[in-house]
């Protein structure tokens, strides 16, 4: 039920870049400008980051058992997009550069122990790791590297569609590819060959889905005959990868078990458990039971009503990631009576943000939002929306509208969901409706099942206010408001369109796509951040919606457990957690 | 649901003949104990739903998240709740709500399954055969998808929560109807009505019918109960009323529940205390009549 | 008797097919499909037609549905759109739990339901009877997410009695490259390891008690009746009246006259309880069939709604012949042909 990471990565740089989109805002011409090598050569072979766990020395062995939310949906690592997958895939393989544990963008070396790019940003060139064997024992060198970076290039047809982030990184198959080439350039080298610059390559190269799996065994389980096909049973029986643990056994439903694999190339950070067990629990309440009862050791995604017990119970612990998650109250400018920006602002003004927060984030599980960024990026600039809360203002904004008192209006909420940005859905609604009755508003509720029809309707821009909310996948304004108020050219609603148009929000400022896009294409780091707080500018006066709260999401384990280093992205590494010997 | 089917399903298998005059019956159910507390808890269940504008001390819609998780005190005797309403206020008008999808739910359930049941048991043959057919895929369902389909195909509210309670209880009511109407059909009872020239629509009117309805009664009693806690059932699951603030028990329990065990208890146990003792009144009374329309069940 | 099991067989094939039409209807007409679940939030329009292609749901409901009958008819029962798993893969994985959860919940059910039954019953408006019928009455009156939560509250977190999530401890036992997923049948027959078995008993031990509540006071009280109506009945009385002992009577006339009603029960409350349990195995984290076809529904996942629904129909159709056919044995007096 609780499928995280659905995010979509740079999903509009890849737009802005590729030549398979049509859109009015492909391609600028800044991109054509020679990139500023972005991570030119990391330093020598630095080994990943060891962090020195909490609590003492590091005792090896023992088995862990993690209650998470649901089975992994699949372990083929190009197409995994959601975040039990991530998790389970984070610990059996390994990407060409990582993502040092902890941050959601230094970059440390993986299989590559170096890189180099070409000055006109197109080439890049790994120098691998040498003596690293998958765990079928095949060994793991350019060849392999380059059949899997083929495969990316040229995803066999019945996995296409199956995908996320290979199609929203390189923007399509085949000669539709960011990819040009790739070739090897001797056992321990390979490079690749873009079609365009693209500035974050380097960085979403740490994404797990762009990991090195063994061709051998992709092969011999027919992984590229697709999910349809019966003799593909790559990822329940044999996903192989280079990682400090491997596959041992899938039970759908019941567990999911990797081991420690004996093999590890890089023995300075050899896994110290001997076997982890992923044990799906759907419901969070049940989750902290079956922690309270010992039947786990660690589980994810506690519910902010738990935190307070979770604190005050000394055999557990909590582990918080930093926020990167932002939930908020739309409006779809498109429809009435929200095509009024005082109506907008009305209903901004009328809520008090703080009341909310405190009743539904309590204990530290999130924090009043006044921006779509988070308060952590560098683009991020305080104060930059409407105004607080105030119901006086609130009302007169509305007397003066478009849609006097009363002002009746749709509010629509999803079912069968709880996201960390936005927790109870139906109790925010209940709690939001007296605020808006207050200033003038007649509200209306309805809703769907989140998958039983409200994610696609509101993607298709059907709902004129409802509740949406968005799970960073790396600290860039690229992955949040470069892709809300992104343009397609589609129905939207039903209604063929000519022009590009952003259906969810109708958030339709030519002079916005014009600052989002030159903010995408911009190399240069400094720049791009001053780009961004520009667009944030324009964005923010058009007031699409209204941020409510800025969250994270927590773990909780028993003390037991030690060297768990939270990352906002859920790039944990496991090979750095330990459990006492009793 | 699973509880629906389970506890209304054992009617169709167990045997049950109403045979006894309905004044026998009366004067059996009136002198056994737990029928009566049933009917009184019935009773007091509808007498609230019914006056609930004069009773409730407090709008159950009203509320500040301010004032959230108050423990009962004398202005709030059974606290409030997540939102800040008055928990007795809102069970009280709950019962409203309650009571709505049970009768609604079993009326729609009973036409329905009346008129197949009676229609398949009188004509017997082919019409018989199939209809039967289809009530058997209809039961090899699971009940719980069929249910869930259609809350999410109609959209959400009470009324359609109790269509399709309703729908789910057809195939149950027609069966026990249809056995009914078989074991009496053949009867010397019907033999009697034939030999003396009576036609077939006043055979099923006048004397096929009445005798059906003993089991039928029994099962209705029963589906009023399990009505109750499927549509708590359903709301665990997501699937309330259309407009949330509207109290109706199930969801309360279901909105609350997951704060037993973090410190806010009560909210979750008042309402689930009010449907424990309306099912309870329910199933009491279906037991009670059971008992008294089957003479054979006591000695 | 072997044509009768033929003809029902038989008449299986009608029902499955109008099942398979009505879920393939039934489940299109609904709003939402499986991509808005693969694609989550911020989904463009091109990337929901995209994903509705691959899976061939742009294709008329006719075509999708003869491709579908089509793989049926090749052994294929399909592939689940989110996690892509083969449907039959998955549900010969939890079905062994859900029969092991189901026969456990009817023996809890069985084991206390029927001797409750019998007591109340011939001590027949006695304060034991109201008692009994009392606690089963609110045995079937709390909605079951209510109690399972309740058992793993105080014998889980309070107590620290048993464990409330899982069907065996996964620190300590491995049952990986066991031939079935039947853990009671592995580890006491294959195995032979006592404190494994023991350790999955305890697993069963809550989800039984919170799913096996509702039959037990089902099988109570149909016990009851059953009991009640074979003691009026001219035998039983002929019998006391011959002056045989009371428990010969119970034994020789009284409990098997009974059988048949209890049989009947037992049978469709097993038959029932097979197609899976959402409640109990959600808050039990069971990986059983229930709480897979739940997530199947609410994710929209198609193929695993019709095969699944399908299986299950097949499963229930099973255990009601066999049920039927077990009666000819308990009463000489039915003869099917």
């Amino acid at each position: 039920m609780l499928r995280l990471r659905t995010g979509a990565l740079i999903a509009a740089a890849a737009i802005a870049f590729s030549a398979c989109s049509g859109a009015a805002t492909a391609a600028p011409s800044v991109a054509a400008a020679p990139a500023t090598p972005a991570g030119s050569t990391a330093a020598g072979s630095v080994a990943p980051a060891s962090v020195a766990p909490s609590g003492g020395t590091p005792v090896n062995g023992g088995t862990w058992i993690f209650g998470s939310a649901s089975d992994p949906s699949t372990l083929d690592a190009i197409l995994i997009q959601d975040g039990e997958s991530f998790r389970i895939a984070q610990q059996i393989y390994e990407t060409l550069i990582k993502l040092k544990p902890g941050s959601s963008s230094d970059l440390l070396p993986g299989l590559a122990k170096s890189w180099d790019v070409s000055s006109d940003g197109l080439t890049y060139t790994f120098h691998l790791q040498t003596a690293v064997t998958f765990s079928d024992g095949t060994p793991f060198n350019a060849d392999a590297a380059v059949f899997n970076v083929n495969r990316w290039k040229n995803l066999p047809a019945a996995l296409q569609g199956d995908d996320y982030y290979d199609v929203t990184v390189f923007g399509g198959y085949g000669d539709k590819s960011l990819i040009k080439s790739v070739a090897k350039v001797d056992d321990a080298t390979f490079s690749m060959t873009l079609n365009s610059p693209k500035a974050d390559f380097l960085t979403a190269m740490t994404l797990i889905p762009f990991a090195i799996q063994s061709p051998t065994a992709l092969q011999a389980h027919h992984a590229d005959l697709g999910s349809k096909d019966p003799t593909n049973d790559y990822w329940q029986k044999a996903p192989t990868g280079t990682g400090p643990f491997k596959f041992s056994e899938f039970v759908p439903g019941d567990h999911y078990t990797i081991v420690k694999n004996p093999t590890y190339w890089d023995t300075a950070n050899a896994a110290h458990l001997d076997k982890i067990v992923f044990q799906p629990i759907a419901d969070s309440a049940n989750r902290l039971t079956a922690l309270q009862s010992g039947t786990v050791d660690t589980i994810d995604f506690v519910d902010a009503t738990q935190l307070a017990g979770i604190s005050s119970d000394k055999n557990l612990q909590l582990i918080t990631r930093p926020p990167l998650d932002i939930g908020k109250l739309a409006f779809n400018q498109t429809q009435k009576p929200w095509n009024d920006i005082k109506v907008r602002e009305a209903a901004a003004l009328a809520i008090d943000k703080t009341a909310l927060v405190n009743a539904f984030f309590q204990n530290g599980a999130g924090t009043v939002a006044d921006s779509d960024l988070i308060n952590n990026m560098p683009a991020y600039e305080p104060n930059a929306g409407v105004g607080t809360f105030d119901a006086a203002a609130a009302k007169t904004m509305l007397a003066s509208s478009s849609c006097p008192p009363p002002c009746a209006i749709t509010f629509w909420y999803p079912d069968s969901v709880s996201r960390p940005y936005m927790l109870d859905p139906k109790g925010e609604y209940e709690a939001i409706k007296p605020m808006l009755e207050a200033a003038g508003f007649v509200v209306t509720p309805n809703h769907k099942p989140w998958h039983g029809g409200y994610l696609t309707d509101e993607a298709n821009g059907v709902y004129p206010l409802f509740f949406i909310g968005w799970i960073y996948d790396y600290a860039d304004p690229a992955d949040g408001p470069g892709l809300f108020y992104a343009t397609s050219t589609s129905d939207c609603n039903g209604v063929k369109e000519t022009t590009p148009h952003n259906c969810e929000f109708g958030e339709d400022n030519p002079a916005v796509a014009a600052a989002m896009a030159k903010a995408i294409s911009e190399p240069d780091e400094a720049t791009r951040t001053q780009d961004w707080k520009d667009a944030m500018k324009l964005i923010n006066a058009d007031v699409p919606d209204v941020p409510l709260v800025w969250a994270g999401s927590s773990l909780a384990s028993t003390i037991k457990v030690h060297g768990y280093i939270p990352s906002p992205t859920q790039s944990e590494y496991f090979n750095l957690v330990w459990k006492d010997a009793n | 649901m699973a509880t629906n089917n389970v506890v209304l399903r054992q009617v169709i298998e167990e045997p049950l003949k109403g045979s006894s005059l309905w004044r026998d019956a009366a004067r059996r159910l009136v002198h056994t104990p737990s029928a009566m507390v049933g009917l009184f808890l019935i009773g007091l269940f509808v007498f609230v739903a019914i006056f609930a504008p004069i009773i409730a001390p407090y709008d159950p819609t009203a509320g500040n998240i301010i004032n959230k998780f108050q423990p009962p005190s004398v202005q709030h005797l059974l606290g409030t709740d997540l939102q800040g309403r008055d928990i007795l206020s809102r069970i009280i008008w709950g019962a409203r709500a309650s009571l709505w999808v049970s009768i609604l739910s079993v009326t729609l359930g009973l036409a329905f399954g009346l008129i197949t049941g009676a229609v398949a048991g009188f004509f017997g043959g082919w019409v018989d055969f199939w209809i039967m057919r289809i009530v058997d895929v209809m039961l090899s369902l699971p009940g719980l998808l069929l249910t869930i389909t259609i809350v999410v195909f109609l959209g959400p509210g009470l009324n359609t929560i109790a269509f399709a309670i309703a729908i789910e209880n057809v195939p149950i009511f027609a069966r026990i109807l249809r056995s009914s109407i078989l074991g009496l059909k053949e009867s010397d009872f019907t033999t009697a009505a034939r030999s003396i020239g009576a036609k077939e629509s006043r055979i099923l009117l006048n004397h096929v019918m009445p005798n059906s309805l003993t089991p039928v009664i029994v099962a209705a009693t029963l589906a009023l109960a399990t009505a109750i806690v499927d549509a708590a059932g359903l709301g665990f699951l997501g699937f309330g009323p259309q407009d949330p603030s509207t109290p109706e028990w199930g969801t309360m329990l279901t909105d609350t529940y997951r704060y037993l065990t973090s410190g806010a208890g009560f909210t979750a146990l008042f309402p689930g205390v009010a449907i424990i003792l309306a099912v309870l009144g329910f199933n009491l009374l279906g037991d009670g009549l059971r008992e008294s329309l089957d003479p054979r069940l006591k000695r | 008797m072997l044509k009768y099991i033929v003809r029902r067989l038989l008449l299986l094939i009608p029902i499955l097919f109008g099942l398979s039409i009505f879920i393939i209807v039934l489940v299109h007409a609904l709003p939402g499909d499986p991509c808005s679940s693969i694609l989550g939030e911020h989904t463009s329009p091109d990337r929901l037609a995209a994903c509705q292609h691959g899976l061939g749901l742009d294709q008329p409901l006719y075509v999708q549905y003869f491709n579908y009958m089509n793989g049926l008819f090749h052994g294929n029962l399909g592939t689940s759109a989110t996690n892509r798993v083969p449907v039959l893969d998955e549900f010969l994985a939890r079905f062994p739990a859900t029969v092991e959860l189901s026969l456990a919940a009817m023996a809890f059910a069985i084991g206390i339901g029927v001797p409750l039954g019998i007591s109340a019953a011939k001590r027949q408006g006695s304060l034991f009877d109201n008692v009994a019928t009392v606690l089963s009455l609110i045995g079937i009156s709390i909605p079951i997410f209510f109690l399972g939560l309740l058992l793993a509250y105080v014998f889980g977190v309070w107590l620290h009695w048993l464990p409330t999530a899982g069907r065996y401890d996964l620190r300590v036992y491995d049952f990986s490259g066991a031939g079935t997923n039947f853990l009671l049948w592995e580890s006491l027959v294959i195995n032979r390891n006592i404190p494994e078995f023991l350790d999955v008993v305890r697993h069963l031990i809550l989800p039984a008690i919170a799913l096996g509540t509702i039959p037990l006071a089902v099988v109570a009280r149909i016990t009851r009746s059953a009991v009640l109506e074979v003691l009026n009945e001219d035998y039983v009385r002929t019998a006391r009246a011959k002056g045989l002992t009371s428990r010969r009577v119970d034994r020789r006339h009284v409990l098997r006259n009974a059988m048949l009603p209890i049989a009947t029960i037992i049978g469709l409350q097993t038959g029932l309880l097979l197609g899976g349990a959402v409640l109990t195995e959600t808050i039990f984290a069971w990986g059983g069939v229930g709480s897979w076809l739940f997530q199947a529904a609410v994710d929209k996942d198609f193929i695993v709604i019709q095969s699944g629904t399908l299986i299950l129909a097949t499963v229930f159709v099973l255990v009601n012949l066999s049920v039927d056919v077990s009666y000819a044995y308990l009463n000489p007096r039915i003869r099917y042909s």
